[in-house]
């Protein structure tokens, strides 16, 4: 029953008089006044669906230091937890806070939840954290999305996070001497996973 | 540089298009490149040449659309031009196969007495493994050389692969244009060297009817020098492209490409109020902040390079979105030390009150907000 007025609140709020601050995050209390009660619906409603809320409060927090408009800001809170949501379940019940959080942000730059699935199969008791991050990085660089989450998905068995690391930087720099974006990836994947093979 | 296409313009995305099956995309870039060289063509005098030419693509999911302008001033004082539009598209994977199908269409010509045209489709199987792939591929068109047209059948197979942090390609292509065949057997190889990237390619004619005979190869050394400009030198010899018209010749080159790519999403703001920056110069430039994060002893300590700032703020998700001013350290850092969580950080920094800017070292993307931000990925 909680859970539906939540919900609901989360619908109506924007149409609504300013509501009572709610309890909680005192941090919230610098939401304009219009916005905030439908902020702390959402974040409720991810505080019970098990969802990491600490996003979802900064991307709030962001907006108003913007001076972003209200409802500009109940979308990217809003988007944002539909992303946190098909990304925990793409992750599993175990992904932690920050693999959340990562994937969350590769889902907004364009990955697909499958890619999130087939990342946690492959590397299943690593942290999925860089990962999720290179994978979010490549596609914000401008490689394609299926081309990114093909090689990242390709280095996960045997890359290590530094290596990971090492594998966004040499695409980011073929990048800036020309190098098609696609292609960077591609060839940057096969020469780091055909060098992650031959480590002992 | 190859008659009116300086070699140099295209080496390092030649190669490394040649060297992975590409799956194009979304996403716009250009690139300026400006340079001299000093070619021989065969059986013509050497002249120097001053080339400048620019290309831009713009990539759908699985559509590209490319052209390419070029042109050279030879020492005779004639001109040189050639232009390119070309648009591929790759089919879906099937499994580790997948189909591209594409087309080019292209024009060139020398002071008023040379012409040359041509339109050409392509198709290719790609298949790619773990660290290498192959293609088996079909181009056919019609070039033109001023006299009518001529038929272009072209057959060709490849290989690549990945040896360590060089990638490797291999290819053999059949061609017939008209009554000229010539088969040719060729590779590239690309040395990442520190910042540097060195391109080879090599390549034998083996066998021709019309089209001359011979081996050739080129380099192209690729040094970034600061942002999206590189200097690219560049030299070799080259064979006869009787599908474009180029005559077979030497050349050395040495020039500045600048290149730039779109974020993907979402798409940047409109310009705002200019809001100048008076830097330690006394000038109008922005100065863009470059940030570096550092562990020492379990403290991950975030500082900032800031030359001739007087201060600098950070603000981000680490300070809950609120200005946090750091502590001014040595030679222009400004230092921060506080607990970075693992993740995805995004944050800005600003220098004197000027505009909150992605620092460099960050991925800057905008955000929903109409802004720009940096992303960090902390292990």
């Amino acid at each position: 029953m909680t859970r539906v007025l939540l919900l609901a609140l989360a619908v109506l709020a924007p149409c609504a008089a300013p509501l009572r601050a709610q309890a909680g995050d005192p941090r919230l209390a610098r939401l304009d006044p219009a916005v905030r009660p439908v902020i702390v619906a959402l974040v409720d409603s991810a505080r019970a669906a098990g969802l990491p809320t600490e996003p979802l409060v900064q991307r709030a927090l962001e907006g108003t230091s913007k001076r972003a408009a209200g409802d500009r800001v109940v979308a990217a809170v809003r988007r944002l937890a539909r992303d946190l949501g098909t990304a925990r379940s793409a992750l599993g019940p175990a992904a932690t806070g920050p693999e959340i959080d990562a994937g969350a942000a590769a889902l907004y730059a364009g990955a697909r939840s499958g890619d999130l699935t087939a990342l946690r199969a492959r590397r299943p008791r690593q942290s999925l954290v860089v990962p999720l991050g290179v994978l979010a990085d490549l596609v914000a660089t401008g490689v394609p999305a299926d081309t990114a989450a093909a090689a990242v998905l390709a280095l996960a068995a045997t890359t290590a996070d530094d290596d990971y690391l090492a594998f966004r930087r040499n695409v980011e720099r073929d990048i800036a001497l020309g190098a098609p974006p696609a292609a960077a990836a591609a060839v940057r994947s096969t020469a780091a996973t055909a060098d992650a093979i031959r480590k002992p | 540089m190859r008659t009116a296409v300086p070699v140099s313009l295209f080496g390092t995305a030649c190669v490394l298009t040649v060297a992975a099956p590409l799956n194009a995309q979304t996403r716009a870039a250009a690139g300026l490149d400006l340079g001299m060289s000093h070619v021989t063509y065969d059986d013509f005098l050497p002249s120097l040449a001053a080339f400048a030419a620019a290309d831009g693509s713009l990539t759908t999911r699985r559509t590209d659309v490319t052209a390419r302008g070029a042109a050279v001033r030879y020492e005779s004082g004639r001109d040189a031009f050639q232009a390119d539009l070309s648009a591929s598209h790759l089919a879906p994977a099937r499994g580790r196969t997948r189909v591209e199908a594409s087309a080019t269409t292209g024009a060139s010509w020398y002071a008023d007495f040379a012409r040359f045209a041509h339109a050409l489709g392509r198709a290719r199987l790609l298949r790619a493994g773990r660290g290498r792939g192959g293609w088996l591929g079909v181009t056919l068109g019609s070039t033109s050389y001023g006299d009518g047209w001529r038929p272009v059948a072209r057959y060709a197979a490849g290989a690549w692969s990945a040896l360590g942090p060089a990638a490797l390609d291999a290819s053999f292509t059949a061609s017939s244009v008209g009554d000229t065949a010539y088969s040719d057997l060729e590779g590239t190889l690309r040395l990442p060297l520190g910042p540097a990237a060195l391109d080879l390619w090599a390549g034998a004619r083996m066998w021709s009817q019309g089209a001359g005979h011979g081996v050739y190869g080129e380099a192209t050394l690729a040094l970034p020098l600061h942002g999206g400009l590189a200097a690219i030198v560049s030299g070799g010899r080259y064979p006869t492209d009787p599908v474009r018209g180029t005559i077979a010749g030497r050349y050395l080159s040495a020039g500045l490409r600048v290149s730039g790519v779109t974020p993907l999403r979402p798409a940047p703001p409109p310009p705002g109020p200019a809001r100048p920056h008076y830097g330690s110069n006394g000038g109008f430039a922005v100065p863009v902040p470059a940030v570096e994060v550092t562990l020492a002893a379990g403290v991950r300590t975030l500082r900032v390079h800031a030359i001739g700032a007087r201060t600098v703020e950070l603000v981000g998700d680490i300070t809950d979105w609120l200005p946090l001013p750091l502590m001014p350290g040595d030679s222009d850092r400004w230092e921060l030390a506080l607990p970075l969580p693992s993740g995805v950080r995004r944050f800005a920094v600003r220098v004197d009150g000027g505009p909150w800017l992605a620092p460099a070292g960050t991925r800057r993307v905008f955000d929903e907000f109409g802004s720009e931000v940096g992303l960090l990925i902390v292990p």
